[in-house]
């Protein structure tokens, strides 16, 4: 029987795909919900505790400097990554010469692995011989040199900066698909009905970008929230827990051996991350059905 | 001044500054690559020299080409394993009479999303208890569902697109439903195949958790953890070196986006925004 | 073989609702015999090819091919287990593979062997004049190249039936109308049972040996093409068959004094007594008047028996020339080759009233 058959070849070519994401990354996800629930520590039995992790999370000062810093952090990369995304997907879209080259350019830093470019901004924030140091006192903009990593504020802004590195030019080249869908025909009417170049785009870019702006905001939100390699390499959380990501606060806990407490720290990063998840699985529905 | 010149200036301007927030860091690491000593920025004299990349190819001890051997291997294999997957799911999901399909896609999706540290430690369990701590399959199996969201998206934007008919041609002259797929549908869909492949393996080759987490030395260790942790071992970070390791190892990678530019963008956009 | 469809429907169901592509369909279709299914777009002419070939699965109903059962309630048996080939609009080329390799591809799947393979694709090309470009990529070929091209795979496996989806349809025109005679020259060389779906009257009319006219997923009417010329059963059929098209006028009628009549602008025009029998059975006292514009005849004087009226437009077809006339109240158009009339001129029309046709009046439509 065909129908059955068909059904069946459907029901064979889904199942590797849920067989794999189910068993590898669902399984997980509730193992360390699971495991969130449990006094899980090497060398000592292990025993359902209920609630009492996530009770000592409340008491816990470093948990609440770590949500603190996810949150913010997110909160001001985010915005500035869509701004300069913007800038760029514009340039990109002119019809300037060697525009080619230009779209290669920008996708260098995204292919580059996030760990190896966090090295690279290691050595550019070094406070006796790094690029930017070097750069700031030789245009005159600073007398002394600035330790980057070293203060809390500095290590803010020199992650949301080598983040950026990475993560503007894909947003740019994200925007810019959504850009060359705009109509050339609205760009023209507006001109002839001698629109300025800058209430072209508020009038007419902007708006008709907007739900790829939004997709993009989400998708972006929910990458900050579980940011983990750059920091990791830049900054290992430092200083004095003032760039603790909440995946480098949970990492940390697995590494000592402590599974109960890291998961549930995983746990409260999960719920966060789903909220904008399923926003942005919304948003990008609606564009979906938007086409 | 005119609008004209208001735009080309801004424009000018704007390019100057993309390529140099573009550029710069990479041209710094490839600089510092070929330096003796990197701190020639103050010193106004730098010394070139290839000794560190003859280190990081010749020096055992540091086991760069372990590491980026097992890199390419699990990124290979997984990323391969993934595209076969997820052209079978995209078959389905365009093709065939299957409830609950815009379920698994944006489900998949969602996934996609998921922070990898709620992931990692379970998996870390696991393998351990299976003993398969520090081997390539404890990262090519989180790998391959790591990137089939990406895969599975990209893919049934292509396979939406080849029409139906040829399908129903292939049934009428007697294929079966996996007939169609392989000597039909995968070869049409090549190009989009190989984009996808493309990502798919860019995405497992910069995975950095999971490798982090699941390996613990230049047996299964990836390329990104091991310039990560790569130490010097006096105090003094080996810049040079790493920044070498660090070149040499994205040189490939800037290589493939570079050769295939258009199809890495035209995946990533089909894709939407995934990955 | 000969081919029984009995009951036959089809319902696709979707999320707005659900919808009956075919409904009810019965009818044999003789072997050996080129079938035709005519109908406007949606009519389910292409469902019930598709219901043929396997494509989808029937509802309701039962498929026979000769004594073998291939779709009912309980039984499906898939394409590739019925034989038969099918012709796609799209011609449904395969991109990747050269024309030799479209042509070979059901024989591989076959697993036939490379010889007979090759032997086969070189004989049916052969046949369809296409040996030259047998390498080339169906993106290198033109559209008539292609559609031979897809005429070939389907015919290389001399399939026990034949199915065609508006094979013709992306050619232009005077290609079309050569590949028509060459296509129903071939089908009576090889003597395949055919059936061939179109939304073309002229094409039905000039392949089909009986044309099967579809409307919204039923039967209209089945008959040849000079069934459905001379005697269709429903004003939808006059108005589909035929070129020109049929004058259909929706008219009051009556009965009087043994004699049946029409009224026509302001004259009440008596009925031949063949055509009475129609209207006897008729409820209401409006029917359809039905008169081809061949079968009216435009003179210039003002006869005793004709309609005055004035051209309104002249639409010249070569030998012939299709007057749009207004009479009154009501229009009609008639094909003279009389001679060459111009708009607003006064002229009179002479009805050949023994060829009309009758049939109750609708209510929709």
């Amino acid at each position: 029987m065909k129908l059955t058959h068909d059904k069946r070849a459907a029901a064979l070519f889904i199942l590797p795909l849920l067989l794999t994401v189910g068993v590898f990354i669902l399984v997980p996800v509730l193992g360390t919900v699971a495991n969130s629930f449990l006094r899980d520590v090497t060398f000592l039995p292990e025993r359902y505790i209920g609630l009492a992790n996530y009770r000592a999370l409340l008491n816990d000062g470093a948990f609440w400097q770590s949500l603190r810093f996810t949150c913010l952090f997110t909160l001001v990369s985010v915005p500035l990554e869509l701004i300069f995304g913007m800038i760029f997907a514009l340039i990109l879209n002119q019809a300037l010469p060697g525009r080619g080259v230009l779209r290669v350019a920008v996708l260098i830093p995204w292919a580059i692995p996030a760990a190896i470019s966090g090295r690279a901004f290691e050595l550019i924030y070094n406070y006796s011989y790094g690029l930017a140091n070097y750069l700031l006192q030789n245009l005159g903009l600073a007398d002394e040199p600035v330790n980057w990593l070293g203060t809390g504020w500095g290590a803010f802004f020199s992650l949301v900066v080598a983040d950026g590195w990475k993560t503007t030019p894909f947003i740019a080249i994200i925007l810019l698909a959504g850009l060359s869908a705009i109509p050339e025909e609205l760009h023209q009417q507006a001109r002839v009905d001698r629109a300025h170049f800058l209430q072209r785009f508020w009038r007419i870019t902007l708006p008709l970008l907007k739900p790829v702006l939004v997709v993009a905001l989400l998708f972006r939100t929910v990458q900050a929230l579980r940011i983990f390699d750059v920091i990791f390499v830049l900054t290992g959380g430092g200083p004095g827990g003032a760039t603790n990501a909440l995946s480098l606060y949970g990492y940390q806990y697995f590494v000592s051996g402590d599974f109960g407490y890291g998961s549930a720290i995983s746990v409260v990063l999960f719920a966060l991350a789903l909220v904008f998840a399923l926003l942005y699985v919304r948003a990008s529905r609606f564009q979906e059905e938007m086409r | 001044m005119s609008e004209l010149w208001q735009k080309r200036l801004l424009t000018g301007l704007g390019v100057a500054v993309m390529l140099l927030f573009c550029l710069l860091p990479f041209g710094y690491m490839v600089l510092t690559s070929f330096a003796q000593q990197p701190d020639y920025l103050g010193q106004a004299s730098f010394q070139f020299t290839l000794e560190n990349y003859r280190a990081i190819l010749t020096a055992e001890s540091l086991h760069f080409l372990e590491y980026l051997r097992n890199s390419l291997i699990v990124s290979g294999v997984s990323a391969t394993l993934a595209v076969l997957v997820a052209s079978l799911a995209a078959y389905a999901m365009t093709r065939l009479p299957l409830p609950g399909k815009g379920l698994i896609l944006f489900g998949v999706l969602a996934v996609s999303m998921f922070p990898p540290v709620s992931i990692v430690s379970y998996l870390f369990q696991v393998m351990n208890t299976f003993g398969l701590i520090n081997t390539w399959p404890a990262l090519i199996f989180p790998y391959i569902a790591w990137v089939l969201p990406l895969s599975l998206w990209i893919l049934v934007s292509y396979f939406a697109q080849i029409p139906r008919d040829l399908d129903r041609a292939a049934l009428i002259d007697g294929c079966s439903r996996w007939q169609i797929l392989t000597r039909v549908v995968l070869p049409v869909a090549a190009p989009g195949i190989f984009s996808t492949l493309l990502l798919a393996f860019i995405f497992a080759f910069n995975e950095f958790m999971f490798a982090l987490m699941l390996t613990t030395d230049y047996q299964a260790r990836t390329i990104p953890v091991g310039i990560a942790l790569f130490q010097g071992l006096h105090g003094q970070i080996p810049w040079g070196r790493i920044m070498a390791a660090s070149v040499f190892t994205s040189l490939p990678v800037i290589a493939l986006t570079l050769m295939f530019q258009r199809r890495i963008i035209q995946g990533l956009t089909r894709g939407a925004v995934k990955g | 073989m000969e081919l029984h469809l009995e009951n036959l429907g089809k319902r696709f169901t979707t999320l707005r609702g659900s919808v009956d592509a075919v409904k009810d369909v019965t009818l044999t279709i003789a072997e050996g015999e080129f079938f035709v299914l005519l109908g406007p777009s949606g009519c389910g002419k292409s469902t019930l090819l598709n219901l043929l070939a396997g494509l989808e699965k029937p509802t309701s109903g039962t498929i026979r091919f000769g004594e073998r059962v291939v779709a009912e309630r309980r039984t499906f048996v898939a394409p590739r287990e019925r034989d038969v080939a099918m012709v796609f609009q799209s011609y449904a080329l395969y991109p990747h593979m050269s024309a030799f390799g479209n042509i070979a591809f059901p024989l591989k799947v076959a697993k036939e062997e490379k010889e007979k393979i090759e032997r086969s694709v070189r004989e049916i090309a052969a046949i369809l004049k296409i040996e030259d470009f047998l390498d080339a990529r169906p993106g290198e070929l033109s559209g008539g190249q292609r559609q031979r091209v897809a005429m070939a795979r389907a015919l290389v496996r001399k399939p026990r039936l034949f199915l065609l989806d508006e094979p013709l349809s992306n050619l232009d025109a005077q290609l079309r109308a050569e590949t028509r005679i060459e296509l129903k020259r071939l089908q009576q060389k090889l003597g395949i049972t055919t059936v061939y779906v179109t939304h073309d009257q002229v094409e039905a009319m000039t392949l089909g040996q009986r044309i099967a006219v579809l409307r919204e997923g039923r039967l209209e009417q089945i008959g040849d093409a000079d069934d459905l010329y001379r005697r269709p059963q429903s004003p939808f059929v006059a108005r589909f068959v035929g070129a020109p098209q049929m004058n259909l006028l929706q008219v009051p009628w009556k009965r009087e004094q043994g004699t049946v009549q029409v009224r026509l602008g302001e004259r009440w025009l008596e009925l031949p007594e063949d055509k009475v029998e129609a209207l006897v059975r008729m409820e209401g006292d409006v029917c359809i008047f039905g008169l081809r514009p061949e079968h009216i005849e435009v003179r210039t004087e003002s006869g005793e028996h004709g309609l005055h009226g004035t051209v309104e437009a002249v639409e010249p077809l070569g030998r012939e020339q299709l007057l749009h006339v207004a009479l009154k109240d009501i229009r009609l158009s008639a094909l003279t080759a009389e001679r060459d009339f111009v708009g607003g001129e006064s002229i009179s029309l002479r009805l050949d009233l023994s060829r009309a046709h009758l049939f109750p009046a609708e209510n929709a439509s």
